[in-house]
């Protein structure tokens, strides 16, 4: 710490406590700038430790338990108690919390259904086609029973199957529409490409799903150039790290973002460069 | 003479970037040796606030993105959750949803050409585009109240059905309209100064924009039949008649600046021709809500939609959870794709180059930052 | 109406004033001051007609106000006062890392290129401020002052915007010197004389015997010679060194209020000053098209500002009507068209004067 750090924290306490006489006469305009400044943050960052902090985390635990013993009550059926809460805040929240729980417990048995093999497959169907002929040319690429809607691939095998989508005369994938990152719960991401070929005008969508702990997908920027921004795009907001990109960055962000703003438990920062991220009140309507 | 590359930074604030946009350029004297595009200044995050309204909320919001291409945004979004829900829409809103599709289009091309003369240095042509721009945006008006930001066209329907002497009116201002585009050809299309700027400029070979995603007039600019009104037709599109226009390289090489612009000019007649097949053919009864839900739940299950937007291919990812918010909606905007292949085809031109290849890349900074 | 008859004129009427010297100062000081308030009449005039000019070119009405209020006056004449009132009571800005002293200088030496070369402009018979017997070639040198002007405010302003417009303007305004220069040569060569008055006085009688219609080769040196006075005043289709789409404002990207006003009263006082030379050199200057029809100091004044303030209107309309030329467009122009041009056009009107007469 330099001695004029050292001043400031002196004067800082010294107005903290009430003298601002002995502040107010300090000759040095910019240490007297920046004392005034450090007050009002400490005074800014103390009173909330007071006043709403310490108050917040009572009632907060407080509620929270009602809440979730609520939640689980009413996941068993009986809707009775919350019904008769007096409190209507607390009343919605109870209820979006409960929409919520029932929601995961359904995307689970929705996933179940999903692995399920499907017997009566279209197989004019473009992603059914190349499903089968990806299982032709690379056996253990397909991740997911073969389907209708899209072609799971596991990450490893990603680069060689879209060098042989773009090369392989017959799929001919010269572009690539689009790229979506998507938080599919269970703590899993998903990178879907949706590839398109102008020369033969078919259109099939890949899945590549990835843990979301350590998101790791190959880098098709190479091989469709479109895949660049795209892929910036969604690491920015995914952070799924698209290995062998020349130039990951974020793309719609700043540099010194932090977190992934579109996984679904994404908490925004509390400062950005010292400005206090205002919170958004929760509001739930009934 | 050997020296150092001197960074200079187009934008934020430039008056040629149609936007916040930002070029890091890396220049030789006049000579443009790199361009870092930053994007994000108006990043608003439209699809994280996407997972929070319900379906029909997210309309307006997709307004804001491209917002001087509303319409066709709408009629995107509105497309991708039909499908999605299986709605078949009536007659006469898909008549209707046509129609102020390509009034849109007409109206965002002639912004774009008139901004794109005025990249050049002349100023006149673009006055004389938005005026007729206005006179779109005065039936827009009639329609639905809103001049730039409609909210027009709903899941299953339309916020409105058309006001009392909307087709005559359209009729008029097609029929004034159509002699003003051999104007604008005289005055700048033809213009000796702008083919110099523009011809054999920026030139962006098919594969190069197959490659890096570029749709709409611009990839059709360099030679490619590709429109999706035609090639996958949504909609009602296949029942009208009209040409796709493609670059022929007539003042200089195919896919050069002067195509993209030339382009969207006879994609402006090609959309007048659409608007007068649909009036004729527009059914006069017909109730506009008639198939609007009750309550947008759509099935569980994800889409993949897209349709031409005035600026290229739109595309909507929307994943469904079964509940009235979408769990996850993404849109793949037109422009994006194409502001990203501007390194690729404005390196090594002069400064000037660069401003006519972004303007004639017309490219919307609020779709791309979203 | 020159300084010396002022002088005259002053020690007569001031006979009680015995000192030369404050006498020949109130000589100086009257012309300059009329000059002056010329210099923003014109701006004032100018900015009302490419205002309105420009609104009828682009289907627009332009300023308007229906009546003597606050608001811009009938037909909008009150606009170019209330604009000048505006850009006076600007924040007058300086950027923090601007060289300060280049920074203020420039304007000032953009203005004083203008004020002076007024001094050898003749209005009509009489009316002229020094009758210099090197009087062309006096507006061209002065002319040129202004490059320095705009070379100190782009490297001054510390942006590289600037900068950008600032060299542009430089190569662009040394560049088309030469061809204007050698148009010139055409109307020394014809006329005799550098004199402006002289110039004048060869083209006599009638529109027929003015330079520009005097032989094929004058003819095309008027043309010549006009795109590059237009060129030299970084006017558009040339004003590449502002390029507002491109270089954000060129050289006076980082001035405002007064400052800026004082390049932009700058610009139309060289617009005046070259039409001035146009009309002089190739179009009689206050010389009636008929002959002795209409002819008189009066009429002269009227020739010559009609005559000038025509050329100045076709400056606006090539302003409102072309896109702008990129710079090697620009040099090539000057360097492989304009210049040989000039070249054979002097050979020519060589050839002519000799063969033809």
């Amino acid at each position: 710490m330099t001695d004029q750090e050292k001043q400031i924290q002196e004067y800082v306490e010294k107005g903290l406590s009430g003298d601002m006489a002995s502040v107010n006469s300090i000759e040095d305009r910019i240490l007297r700038g920046k004392v005034k400044a450090a007050i009002v943050k400490a005074k800014r960052l103390g009173g909330k430790k007071e006043s709403s902090q310490l108050k917040k985390t009572d009632a907060r635990s407080s509620t929270d338990d009602i809440i979730t013993k609520l939640v689980d009550e009413g996941l068993t059926g009986n809707m009775e108690n919350i019904n008769a809460l007096d409190d209507r805040v607390l009343r919605a929240k109870v209820k979006s919390a409960l929409i919520k729980a029932k929601k995961q417990t359904v995307k689970k048995s929705d996933k179940t259904n999903l692995n399920s093999p499907n017997l009566d497959l279209n197989k004019d169907n473009p992603n059914v086609k190349f499903a089968e002929l990806i299982q032709q040319k690379f056996p253990d690429a397909i991740q997911c029973e073969i389907n209708e809607e899209y072609i799971g691939i596991k990450p490893d095998y990603w680069l060689n199957v879209a060098r042989w989508l773009k090369s392989d005369p017959a799929a001919s994938f010269d572009s690539l529409q689009c790229v979506t990152g998507t938080d599919i719960g269970e703590s899993k991401l998903d990178s879907r490409y949706n590839l398109h070929s102008m020369k033969l005008g078919h259109l099939i969508e890949i899945r590549i799903e990835v843990p979301i702990e350590n998101p790791k997908i190959p880098s098709i920027e190479q091989i469709w150039r479109s895949g660049d921004w795209f892929e910036r795009e969604t690491y920015d907001m995914y952070g799924i790290k698209y290995e062998g990109h020349r130039d990951l960055r974020r793309m719609l962000l700043p540099e010194d973002w932090e977190g992934y703003p579109l996984r679904k438990d994404y908490q925004e920062q509390e400062t950005y460069h010292g400005i206090i991220v205002k919170k958004i009140k929760e509001e739930v309507w009934d | 003479m050997d020296g150092d590359l001197m960074t200079i930074n187009m934008g934020p604030n430039h008056p040629a970037t149609h936007g916040v946009l930002r070029l890091k350029c890396q220049t030789d004297g006049e000579i443009i040796s790199g361009i870092t595009p930053v994007i994000g200044y108006l990043h608003r995050c439209f699809e994280k606030h996407s997972e929070n309204v319900t379906y029909e909320q997210v309309i307006p919001y997709v307004d804001r993105c491209d917002y001087l291409s509303s319409m066709t945004m709408d009629f995107g979004y509105v497309v991708a959750v039909e499908k999605l829900m299986n709605i078949e829409v009536p007659e006469k809103v898909e008549y209707i949803r046509v129609v102020m599709a390509e009034l849109q289009r007409i109206a965002s091309h002639l912004l774009a050409l008139g901004v794109y003369g005025m990249d050049m240095g002349a100023f006149t042509p673009m006055l004389y585009m938005l005026k007729e721009r206005e006179r779109i945006l005065d039936l827009f008006e009639l329609t639905c109240g809103a001049r730039l930001l409609y909210n027009y066209m709903w899941v299953g329907g339309l916020s409105h059905d058309l006001p009392r002497g909307f087709v005559e009116m359209t009729y008029q201002f097609l029929d004034q309209f159509e002699p003003k585009i051999d104007e604008y050809d005289n005055v700048l299309s033809n213009n000796k100064i702008f083919v110099e700027r523009t011809a054999d400029i920026g030139v962006l070979p098919p594969d190069v924009a197959v490659n890096y995603g570029v749709t709409g007039p611009n990839l059709r600019a360099s030679g490619v039949k590709w429109d999706l009104r035609k090639n996958e037709a949504y909609s009602i599109y296949d029942r009208f008649d009209f040409e796709v226009p493609i670059g022929e390289g007539i003042k200089g090489t195919v896919g050069d600046c002067w195509d993209r612009y030339y382009v969207r000019m006879i994609e402006i007649r090609e959309s007048v021709k659409i608007v007068r097949q649909a009036l004729a053919k527009m059914p006069k009864d017909g109730d506009v809500h008639k198939a609007v839900p009750k309550k947008i739940r759509p099935p569980k299950g994800s889409i993949y939609s897209r349709t031409e937007s005035s600026r290229g291919d739109l595309g909507y990812y929307i994943i469904s959870d079964g509940t009235p918010t979408p769990s996850r909606v993404k849109m793949r905007s037109p422009s994006f794709a194409s502001l990203s292949a501007i390194s690729e085809i404005s390196e090594g031109w002069m400064m000037s180059d660069m401003i006519s290849v972004l303007g004639s890349l017309d490219i919307v900074l609020g779709e791309i930052d979203r | 109406m020159t300084v010396d008859w002022l002088y005259t004129t002053f020690s007569q009427l001031f006979s009680f004033i015995e000192n030369t010297d404050l006498l020949f100062l109130m000589s100086a000081i009257l012309p300059i001051g009329i000059i002056v308030s010329l210099m923003a009449a014109n701006a004032i005039v100018m900015v009302y007609a490419e205002m309105k000019i420009s609104a009828f070119m682009q289907d627009r009405v332009g300023p308007m106000g229906q009546g003597p209020g606050l608001h811009a006056g009938k037909f909008g004449i009150l606009q170019p006062i209330a604009d000048p009132i505006k850009l006076l009571l600007k924040e007058d800005t300086i950027p923090e890392v601007a060289d300060k002293p280049l920074f203020i200088l420039a304007p000032f030496i953009i203005f004083l290129g203008a004020i002076i070369g007024f001094l050898a402009v003749p209005f009509n018979e009489n009316v002229i401020v020094v009758d210099l017997n090197i009087g062309i070639f006096y507006i061209m040198a002065v002319g040129s002052l202004a490059v320095i002007g705009l070379i100190l405010a782009g490297w001054s302003s510390n942006n590289k915007w600037s900068l950008y417009g600032g060299m542009r303007s430089a190569a662009q305004i040394i560049s088309y010197e030469i061809p204007a220069g050698l148009c010139v040569i055409v109307i020394i060569m014809l006329a005799g004389s550098l004199n402006m008055q002289d110039i004048i006085h060869y083209q006599s009688g009638g529109m027929l015997n003015w330079i520009i219609f005097s032989n094929p080769f004058s003819f095309v040196a008027f043309f010549v010679f006009f795109i590059c006075i237009v060129a030299e005043t970084n006017r558009g289709p040339f004003d590449i060194s502002e390029a507002e789409s491109e270089l954000v404002g060129g050289f006076h990207t980082e001035y405002s209020g007064f400052r800026w006003s004082i390049f932009f009263l700058s610009e139309y006082a060289n617009m005046l000053i070259v039409a001035f030379v146009a009309a002089t050199g190739f179009l009689g200057g206050w010389q009636s098209p008929f002959q002795d029809f209409m002819t008189g100091p009066l009429w002269g004044t009227f020739w010559m500002l009609g005559k000038v303030f025509s050329l100045l209107f076709v400056m606006i309309w090539f302003r409102w009507t072309f896109p702008r030329l990129r710079v090697d467009q620009l040099m090539y122009i000057c360097w492989k068209v304009f210049i040989p041009i000039s070249l054979i056009n002097i050979f020519g009107v060589g050839i002519w004067t000799i063969l033809i007469g």
